[in-house]
């Protein structure tokens, strides 16, 4: 083959034809579907149920599976809930995000509501402009699972007041305003989040396992929240090991960067470490990796890996988070009319973070955890932080952590 | 911490790690040295090593074998090198265009793929350690060269082929003279669009095996744009080595010894902000670039297309 | 140009971008989605309401900035593959601008330094290729797409350093430009700002340039032919570097467009959003043939594609860069079919 004439030959009637031809497949289409687009799509609610019954007799064993499609008779305000989630990266995680998919579907299955996901919006600004389109829909919820939406929600709240934004790892007191002066939009619902209890106690294992006395702790972007679970983390460590050392990194600006928290996690095995932590999100995939290669103990945040991944066997635990009972909680305030400048604390004491324990975890270890699990859900043993170790980590008085235990 | 750092122990594990990532970008580039010493640059690279590290990542995991998915791999890279080949090749069309476009069609494919037909992340096998028995006990190189899955080996076994190819074989210099002086060639009798086709070929195939290289030998599952930008650095490996496979071995390994060292250096809270050590790889390059680019020349048809008469 | 010329033209180009779409609802339809939704939200979502034409506007105030300087460099013959870095590069440059000259400077003065300040950083972030290009003859592009790469390190740096928010909190987030030094907004309650009337400013000056002066003149000439131009007295690599530099101006004075007109603030979101534009408006200013006014028309084709390709990916939930996949596609069989048609691209 050695050259394509040039086709130069397109008569005009020819391109003309095409034209005509593309715009009557074109508005046959739109004439096709134009009911279709009218507005937001109406979805029925169906729900599949699946019953197995086996019956014996007569020397055999028959088992008969019945399938009925139940629509959902009748509306309650729950079910007439149009209700959008915002993933940073999506529920593959088995972390971060996979602990509010979970969440947003056990409350779909149980109220019916009309549920929309938007995954891999990481930032707020590529987030906006699907929150905006949502809500312009008629959305009442918007979720967005992450500190990085807390501008945008307050950027666009302004623009529908009577939805509700809901805000995870999130606190008034951090944003300020959207715009300096400002006042905070009221139909932004916060959630804040402690990682430092459960850091805490994770780092306590970590501090009994090692044997090395050398232990990683790997975290997404530095923020606030990922931060208190870092330094209580080290504080826990302390607690059980004083001669233990923790090797630290931030993986800068992305908790979904999976490949940067393996090669972390990696180099801090090569340095000595027989334990390496993850907190959270991408981070935990790439860790956990590195830890089934190298050998070495682990744990995650925010879903339960001891029962989703039954396989890893060195796996000190996870600190789970049940969103639902969070979630739940901020719908029913929005269905009671109550929601409005909403803030909710999601801690041990209130029942929404709990401690998953791997199952190889000696049960000695195991028993001193649950005693402190113990204290910190009576109120005995709380847990502080030195804040002005955010900004100046390298104050003397930082070190070996910034978290200070009360009650131990 | 940083005492502990200066080590030759951790030294050794550097280089290791270096010479472990190295393939995800050494496989591309001594493709792409091959195809654009013929004149054919493929920006698209970056674009062949998604659809690539999924197809082998998904191959993979349906058979259990990651010899598998990498065979798969490299049928979908010549595959694509078929048709990239063509169309700069034989229609002769811009090749920045189409590699754009190639590498564009790579960044959509695969996510889409990835997100409809797994629910979760699976772990694959992939291709073990295999130490050399002898020659991995020598201290220093030891570890560093013979302590690795087999597809390094093959990597670095690729470097002195190419080398030998490129410079000592016929098939070898008729890619040369194609890149050089197409008009020549023809003279010669050569036929200059199956050659320049047979190079892009093969570079696409050995960018198959770099993108293969992260789903079936460095890392055990897969994620939304896996390979990071690593096809880009591919091409300016070649640019900064001046077209010669020995010569691009020093920026190469540069770059990934400074990223490994990056790594471990922000855990050793040595007080330098970690964006500032992430910056570390790509400044480097940078920096060094007026050493590398001195007397860099590219192929003299590189990029134009031609017109067999 | 006759009306017929004109028409061959586009059906041929449409035609491929035809080509480009269908394989994009090919990919619909595998994946099992309802194609005739897609297909019509695709089509008619972006006129439904205000807010998507508004939506539409945006998308259009930015390609077209970064592709009428792309378009240039293409009658020169030389790609701008790096807006997506000149992108990013500029933005930051106006919030640093913003961010430390605003005590001394009052706010109407500044705003208009904060575009020069856009304009400048693009400018800047094309200097390395432009030289590389220009002075030692070499390819630019490869060093370009590698500036790209850099330009995100950059951002990340600049997130945590100068223009490091003060509400941020740890979260990579700028400081968000107050009211004042904003660009106004065109249409309440939307994205749209004054930027699409500054564009369109901006797409004049490009025809202008492009078309009514000597140096557009010597643009056209040294894409043509540069050993004859060259002959004919024209310093080639002079002309070169101008318009690689005035491309990445471009670029970069779409991105200060895009944050004093959208978005306010910056996070490292930025990088992707620079991706996007800054490589998508290549296949607009191949699609407008590189002259300033086809730019026009094609980029009011991409943005409305992008917006109908935004509403179909929410309601049949499939992902976003299957528009990437497109607009590769369309890459190639645009350039297959004006190569078909002896455009000398």
């Amino acid at each position: 083959m050695s050259r394509i004439k040039s086709v130069k030959a397109i008569s005009t009637t020819v391109a003309a034809v095409l034209a005509v031809v593309a715009l009557v497949v074109g508005l046959g289409i739109g004439a096709l579907a134009l009911g279709g687009l009218a507005g937001p799509r109406e979805v029925t609610v169906t729900r599949t149920v699946v019953s197995t019954v086996t019956q014996t007799g007569a020397g055999a064993t028959v088992t008969v599976t019945q399938t009925a499609t139940v629509t959902a008779p009748g509306q309650t305000p729950f079910s007439r809930l149009k209700v959008l989630l915002i993933l940073p990266i999506d529920e593959k995680d088995n972390s971060w995000n996979r602990a509010a998919f979970d969440a947003v579907m056990k409350l779909k299955d149980l109220y019916g509501f009309e549920l929309s996901i938007e995954r891999n919006l990481f930032d707020g600004t590529k987030a906006e402009p699907y929150a905006v389109d949502y809500a312009r829909k008629g959305y009442n919820i918007i979720i967005g699972q992450g500190i990085q939406y807390m501008v945008m929600f307050h950027k666009i709240a302004p623009q529908f007041p009577n939805t509700m934004f809901l805000c995870v790892d999130c606190a008034p007191s951090l944003v300020g305003a959207f715009e300096p002066g400002a006042k905070v939009a009221p139909n932004v619902y916060n959630i804040w989040m402690t990682l430092g209890e459960g850091g805490f106690l994770m780092g306590y294992i970590a501090g009994k396992m090692t044997k090395s006395n050398k232990i990683g702790i790997v975290g997404g972007g530095r923020v606030p929240s990922i931060w208190e679970g870092h330094e209580a983390f080290k504080l826990g460590v302390k607690t059980a090991n004083p001669n233990a050392e923790v090797l630290e990194a931030y993986m800068p600006l992305s908790w979904a960067d999976v490949a940067g928290a393996k090669k972390a996690a990696q180099s801090m095995v090569a340095a000595g470490a027989d334990v390496v932590s993850a907190s959270g999100n991408g981070i935990d995939v790439g860790v956990t990796e590195a830890a089934l290669e190298s050998g070495v103990w682990t744990s995650t945040v925010y879903a339960d890996l001891p029962a989703l991944r039954p396989d890893i066997q060195k796996l000190m635990g996870s600190i789970v988070f049940r969103w639902d009972i969070v979630f739940d909680a901020a719908i029913k305030d929005y269905i009671r009319g109550t929601w409005k400048n909403g803030f909710l604390t999601a801690t041990m004491a209130s029942g929404i973070v709990t401690v998953s324990l791997g199952k190889n975890v000696p049960d000695n270890v195991k028993a001193e955890v649950m005693s402190l699990y113990e204290k910190i859900l009576s109120g005995t043993l709380k847990i502080t932080f030195d804040y002005t170790c955010f900004d100046n980590p390298d104050k003397p008085e930082c070190k070996p952590t910034a978290a200070i235990a009360h009650g131990l | 911490m940083l005492e502990a750092l200066l080590t030759v122990e951790f030294f050794i594990t550097a280089m290791a790690l270096t010479v472990r990532i190295a393939p995800t970008i050494l496989f591309a580039s001594l493709g792409e040295v091959i195809s654009e010493k013929a004149g054919v640059v493929n920006l698209g690279v970056e674009g062949v090593m998604l659809i690539t590290a999924f197809t082998a990542f998904y191959t993979s995991f349906h058979t259990g074998n990651p010899a598998m998915g990498l065979l798969v791999a490299l049928a979908i890279g010549a595959l694509i090198g078929l048709v990239h080949g063509f169309l700069t090749v034989y229609l002769g069309l811009n090749q920045v265009v189409v590699g754009l476009g190639l590498w564009l069609f790579g960044l959509g494919i695969p996510d889409i793929l990835y997100r409809i037909s797994f629910k979760e992340v699976p772990t694959v096998k992939v291709f073990e350690e295999t130490p050399i028995p002898f020659l991995s006990e020598i201290p220093f190189i030891g570890p560093v060269i013979f302590k690795h899955n087999i597809l390094v080996y093959l990597a670095l076994m690729l470097i002195p082929a190419v080398y030998l190819i490129i410079n000592h074989t016929r098939p070898g210099l008729n890619f040369v003279v194609c890149g050089e002086n197409p008009k020549a060639a023809h003279a010669a009798g050569i036929n200059v669009l199956r050659t320049r086709m047979t190079a892009v070929l093969i570079g696409s195939v050995l960018a198959s095996l770099s993108g293969a290289y992260f789903t079936t030998a460095f890392l055990r599952s897969y994620i939304t744009n896996i390979t990071f930008g690593r096809g880009f650095i591919a091409l300016a490996m070649v640019y900064f080595g001046n077209w010669s496979p020995v010569r691009l071995l020093l920026p190469l390994l540069l770059y990934n010894f400074v990223d490994s060292v990056q790594l471990i250096l922000q855990t050793a809270d040595i007080g330098v902000r970690y964006y500032v050590l992430n910056m570390i790889p790509y400044l480097t390059i940078i920096a060094l670039m007026p050493i590398f680019a001195r007397g860099v020349r590219p192929p003299a048809a590189l990029m134009k297309p031609f017109k067999q008469p | 140009m006759s009306f017929s010329y004109f028409f061959k033209l586009a059906a041929v180009n449409l035609g491929a971008v035809a080509v480009g779409l269908s394989l994009g609802m090919l990919i619909v339809y595998i994946t099992g989605a309802d194609i005739i939704l897609a297909a019509s939200t695709l089509i008619f979502a972006p006129l439904s309401d205000l807010y998507n034409v508004a939506e539409m506007f945006v998308w259009f105030t930015a390609l077209m900035v970064i592709a009428q300087g792309i378009g240039l460099g293409i009658r020169a013959g030389v790609w701008n593959v790096g807006a997506p870095g000149q992108f990013l590069v500029g933005s930051i440059l106006t919030m640093m601008v913003w961010k430390f000259l605003n005590p001394f400077i009052p706010p109407l003065p500044l705003t208009l330094l904060m575009l020069v300040g856009g304009a400048a950083g693009g400018l800047l972030w094309a200097l390395i290729p432009a030289v590389i290009r220009s002075k030692f003859g070499g390819n630019e592009i490869v060093v370009t797409l590698l500036l790209n790469l850099v330009a995100v390190s950059v951002l990340w740096w600049a997130l945590d350093g100068p223009i490091r928010g003060r509400f941020s909190a740890g979260y990579p987030l700028s400081d968000v430009i107050p009211t004042a030094y904003r660009i106004p907004s065109l249409i309440p309650d939307s994205r749209l700002s004054y930027s699409l009337l500054i564009a369109l400013a901006v797409a004049a000056v490009f025809y202008l340039l492009a078309e009514k002066t000597h140096f557009g003149l010597q643009v056209k000439s040294v894409g043509l032919n540069p050993t004859a131009a060259k002959t004919s007295g024209i310093k080639v690599g002079w002309t070169l570097f101008k318009t690689l530099l005035i491309a990445g101006a471009a670029a970069g004075f779409a991105g200060s467009l895009h944050l004093m007109g959208v978005l306010f603030r910056m996070d490292a979101g930025y990088a992707e959003t620079g991706n996007d534009f800054g490589y998508i408006a290549i296949a607009v200013a191949m699609l407008g043939g590189a002259h300033p006014v086809g730019i026009l028309f094609s980029s009011i084709f991409f943005s409305y594609m992008m917006i109908g390709a935004q509403n179909m990916q929410r309601i049949i939930q499939i992902p976003f860069p299957l528009v990437y996949a497109v607009v590769g596609c369309m890459l190639i069989s645009l350039t297959l079919v004006q190569r078909i048609n002896r455009r000398a691209v």
